[in-house]
């Protein structure tokens, strides 16, 4: 067969004077290059049309094997790049018909990118997640039987109460957590508590955040929650931190001026 | 406390990585149309079969 159409996958753009990692393999892969546009330059890979097209991905919609490879390869680059210098991270997938138009869409997107790095330059972030260990919903279940109904309607209603000032002790707990680690921070997002299901724990996930941090700045950042993961430890909380990752979060237009 | 440093992309777990790589980011236009729906879609789609997939990961001891 003569040469496949290829399509162009960027995973992120850097600031032309900054510095560049030995690339890792790509997505599915394939090697990584950069090409400069402007002031910026693009992280890109060329990806086999007949596996990366629009219809290749509904099929795989559900197929959490093939999302997963590729996730990681897209994250694998993003990776290097955040490891040695700022990045600002493109959504999966970011695909592009050849390289004028991959050009043409970052000349109509420069306002944006540049809001976003001058938003992440010199940062990276931090994952923050709080768990549940306490697992005070099983109290109380198998106490003595009630005698009467009415016992039966005091006890539940006990057991009500009970669980709901627990519940508004561990939100408070978490807004606090969050806002002493936002104290260390450039900016911070609050995110959904992932299910039990898909965090793969059993504890309930409490709080679900992301941070940004000054690079130069991360041990402050780390003292700072060694010392909030002790406070929450103290009160049933298990705090999980990761990082630094590159600022995913931080790169949507959404959050801009938060 | 747990601390993790995902430069190493192998130990980053899944849920996350897709809460990332397909939540956030920029999204800047280009010619192949994946649309944001589309991806919304693909991503509720993964969110019903992760769990399984996850399960399957735990059992069989990760390398």
């Amino acid at each position: 067969m003569s040469a496949e159409r290829q399509l162009i996958h960027a995973y992120g753009v850097l600031e032309a004077d900054g510095a560049t990692p030995t690339w890792p393999s790509g997505i599915a892969d394939t090697s990584v290059s950069t090409t400069s546009a402007g002031k910026l330059v693009a992280v890109i890979s060329q990806l086999p049309s007949s596996e990366f097209d629009p219809a290749t991905w509904d099929r795989h919609a559900d197929d959490a094997a093939w999302l997963g490879n590729v996730a990681f390869g897209h994250h694998r680059v993003l990776q290097a790049a955040v490891s040695v210098s700022d990045v600002v991270p493109f959504r999966l997938p970011s695909l592009y018909g050849d390289m004028s138009v991959l050009r043409q869409s970052l000349a109509d997107s420069a306002e944006l990118i540049d809001q976003v790095l001058d938003r992440i330059r010199g940062h990276v972030e931090w994952s923050i997640k709080l768990f549940r260990v306490d697992d005070s919903d099983d109290v109380d279940t198998e106490t003595e039987p009630a005698r009467t109904g009415s016992d039966y309607l005091i006890s539940r209603s006990r057991e009500k109460k009970a669980r709901a000032e627990t519940n508004d002790l561990v939100r408070s707990r978490c807004h606090e957590a969050f806002e002493q680690i936002r104290q260390v921070s450039t900016a911070a997002a609050r995110n959904a508590p992932q299910d039990p299901v898909l965090s793969g724990r059993r504890e309930p996930m409490v709080l679900n955040a992301a941070f940004l941090v000054e690079r130069t700045g991360q041990h402050f950042f780390r003292e700072m929650i060694e010392e909030v993961g002790v406070t929450c430890g103290s009160e049933d909380l298990q705090l999980e931190a990761s990082g630094p990752w590159p600022p995913y979060n931080f790169a949507a237009i959404a959050d801009a001026g938060s | 406390m747990t601390i993790d440093y995902p430069a190493q992309a192998d130990d980053v777990a899944l849920v996350d990585l897709l809460d990332r790589v397909i939540g956030g980011g920029v999204v800047i236009g280009g010619d192949v149309v994946l649309s944001i729906a589309d991806v919304d879609l693909v991503y509720v789609g993964l969110r019903l079969v992760v769990a399984p997939a996850h399960e399957v990961e735990l059992e069989g001891g990760s390398s």
